[in-house]
């Protein structure tokens, strides 16, 4: 029961730091040209990403929940190991 | 009472290590930003304006805008790795390109700030559509002078048809320029659709 459950949260730390990777590598096209050796007017910058609020607060809470049910787990199951060397 | 396996304790903790990566890296993304790769700079974007600058007024280190409350220390920036101005590295500053026009002198200068940032908290031109012209900016440079710049319009073009050659001119007046995103979310883009332009004009330096 607990190794799946191990198992279900590694598959879902996998797919979140893929969801990650795959949010901070997408970027904004520019709106000029650039060519090499020559002085070029640039594009214009983006300055925002609110829209992105949603999924950073998904991707938060989500990894939050892990670490506070991975942590009870490591705890109850420390707790765990000192009863059962006790008796 | 069964004994927890070691080896779940250690995938637990595996577990609980790489919830905390994510966790900290949406958070530091989110708030602040990571600054953007830089472009090919100065090889291809010119003579930096920053040494024309060290010459005249000085470089530009805060910005102030009275109406909005703003003071923002200044970055100085060329381009992204795609050709883009640079925006700043966080969501309190703003940048300057510092391949066009410095503040007071000969052209536009150009200066960006975030609308929001990842979270979606206001960012330092959060505000930037409520200025009204006629309104007061203020440039403090590096040689201690303060540039009075006032506010002539404020444009929202959709951001592929941003008239770049009037934005970054360096040929005529002193005006400065603020840019920041404005209009709706483009999620496969990750940016706003428009950016809004506020013009203005030096008035006077002391």
């Amino acid at each position: 029961m607990n190794s799946k459950l191990i198992l279900a949260a590694a598959l879902m730390i996998i797919m979140l730091i893929g969801a990650g990777i795959v949010h901070a590598q997408t970027t904004t096209p520019n709106t000029t040209s650039t060519t090499p050796g020559t002085t070029v007017t640039p594009g214009v910058p983006s300055t925002g990403a609110g829209g992105d609020a949603g999924t950073n607060g998904m991707l938060l809470g989500a990894s939050a929940l892990l670490m506070l049910l991975g942590s009870a787990y490591i705890i109850r199951s420390i707790a765990k190991n000192g009863a059962h060397e006790k008796a | 009472m069964k004994k927890p396996s070691v080896i779940r304790i250690i995938g637990a903790t595996a577990v609980v290590l790489a919830a905390a990566i994510v966790f900290w890296n949406t958070a530091v993304r989110s708030l602040f930003y990571y600054p953007e790769t830089s472009g090919p700079e100065a090889a291809t974007m010119g003579t930096s304006a920053a040494f024309v600058a060290s010459n005249e007024s000085g470089m530009p280190v805060r910005l102030m805008i009275p109406s909005l409350g703003v003071d923002a220390a200044v970055q100085d920036v060329g381009v992204n790795a795609i050709g883009n101005m640079r925006a700043p590295s966080n969501f309190t500053d703003v940048s300057w390109y510092e391949y066009g026009a410095a503040p007071g002198a000969k052209g536009s200068a150009v200066m960006a700030g975030h609308v929001d940032n990842g979270l979606a908290l206001a960012g330092v031109f959060k505000h930037l559509s409520d200025l009204k012209p006629g309104d007061d900016l203020y440039v403090l440079t590096s040689k201690g002078m303060k540039l009075h710049f006032i506010v002539v319009a404020a444009v929202s073009y959709p951001y592929t048809s941003v008239p770049t050659d009037e934005l970054f001119n360096k040929n005529d007046g002193s005006y400065l320029n603020l840019i920041t995103c404005d209009g709706a979310w483009v999620a496969g883009q990750r940016t706003y659709d428009h950016r809004l332009v506020v013009f203005s004009s030096l008035a006077s330096s002391s």
